[in-house]
């Protein structure tokens, strides 16, 4: 660098003026401010001021401030860095599994629909007559295409049958075997309605009659 | 005599104190990613968790609030600290979360307390009178107390350039990084804040007695 170099611009000299009071310049800016510092007494003065001005702050420990408050904070931050690793880690497995359940059950609903007939009556894809002692509900698929058939009675009556069929007449055919004929012959007839007995009838190609 | 007035010509020194620097930050990222992360994390939140809080702390006024988000910017900085290129310094990378960080936590502030007290006016209030002085050194210090005061009655860009290059030592491209405003126009503020600040020191009550100049 050249020895000879000096600052002319008095703007240049205030802007290094509090990096050379605290003592922030390197050895070359140094060496040239101080060498044009003759030309600006007033710049000289002003730094000799700041400076002990400033040696109050100086005398000041503020790290110690903030090392006392931030102590634990490395140890918080790892903590924290953790465990929200290991949310993100179970969200990962959570997050298909819960996508694999919604999947079946809607599978599982779209499998088994629910449609209401004209006369109001609930149609699964099940079918289920239960005669039993107060009530019994009469359920065909909507295809009728496999029904299941329960008759559930009263305990006091001691029988129970549970078959599967394609339609009406096979319900008929099926609830017929295992129980005895008249008793269901009552029984349905007491709590079946007209319009229940000609729909099952009308599709009984067994022949099979009350 | 060969006058000059350009502030170029020491640009090489300043680069070799900063290359030292940036070599710390750099063998601290390389750590984390391939050796020991939890150690190198931990050096890495220790080494900055100072500038960190005391950013945070200027800007929000409450300790507990500058402790989370200190948490806050850390951990998003050990999130990203293997994708860190280096374009920048670590203290400039840091200082521009911190900063987002906070406004994040001061938009929140106001939606809250907007929600909690009608205008929300009442609630901040009552906060930033229980603040803490986050340039205070020692607890119920005066000469702390004081010394916040004077830096709040500077304007922000002088208050934020003055704390960064006198308390923190950033480069002057580092602060033009961070602050996003140029060398020459950071160092105008660096001196008018140091004026400033040496003016009302003067007319203090601690430095009263003494004569200056």
């Amino acid at each position: 660098m050249d020895n000879n170099l000096v600052i002319a611009d008095k703007r240049h000299m205030e802007e290094m003026l509090a990096d050379y009071a605290f003592g922030r310049l390197s050895e070359a800016e140094r060496t040239i401010f101080e060498r044009s510092l003759p030309n600006f007494p007033d710049i000289e003065r002003e730094a000799e001021e700041v400076r002990k001005v400033f040696d109050r702050v100086r005398r000041t420990d503020f790290e110690d401030y903030y090392d006392r408050h931030t102590r634990n904070l490395s140890v918080n931050v790892l903590r924290r860095f953790e465990n929200r690793g290991n949310i993100r880690q179970t969200l990962t497995r959570l997050i298909p599994a819960l996508g694999v359940t919604a999947c079946l059950i809607m599978f599982s609903i779209w499998q088994k629909p629910i449609a209401t007939d004209a006369t109001g009556e609930t149609r699964t894809a099940s079918s289920h007559i239960a005669a039993g002692a107060d009530n019994y509900t009469v359920e065909t698929s909507v295809d009728d295409e496999i029904a299941e058939v329960v008759c559930d009675f009263a305990p006091d009556d001691e029988m129970s049958a549970s078959v599967e069929a394609k339609d009406d007449a096979e319900i008929l055919t099926a609830i017929s075997a295992p129980l005895n004929e008249s008793f269901l012959e009552e029984q349905m007839a007491a709590h079946l309605s007209d319009s229940d007995l000609s729909n099952l009838l009308e599709s009984n190609d067994d022949g099979f009659s009350l | 005599m060969m006058q000059i007035c350009c502030n170029d010509i020491f640009a090489g020194e300043l680069m070799t104190q900063q290359a030292l620097v940036m070599k710390e930050d750099f063998s601290l990222v390389r750590e984390y990613i391939n050796g020991d992360s939890e150690r190198a994390a931990g050096a890495f939140v220790r080494r900055y968790k100072s500038f960190v809080y005391s950013t945070a702390l200027r800007h929000l006024k409450s300790r507990d609030d500058a402790d989370d988000a200190a948490q806050e910017v850390f951990i998003r900085a050990l999130k990203n600290l293997s994708g860190f290129k280096g374009d920048s310094s670590v203290q400039t990378w840091l200082y521009r979360i911190t900063m987002n960080v906070c406004a994040n936590m001061r938009r929140k502030k106001r939606l809250l307390s907007f929600f909690s007290f009608g205008d929300g006016e009442e609630g901040r209030e009552v906060e930033d009178k229980s603040t803490v002085n986050p340039y205070e050194t020692v607890e119920n210090s005066d000469f702390m107390k004081h010394f916040n005061k004077m830096l709040d009655e500077l304007p922000e860009k002088q208050r934020e350039t003055f704390v960064l290059r006198y308390f923190h030592e950033l480069s002057y491209e580092e602060i033009s990084t961070a602050l996003g405003t140029s060398i020459g126009g950071l160092k105008a503020n660096y001196f008018h804040a140091v004026k400033k600040l040496g003016e009302m020191l003067k007319n203090s009550e601690f430095l009263a007695g003494e004569k200056y100049g």
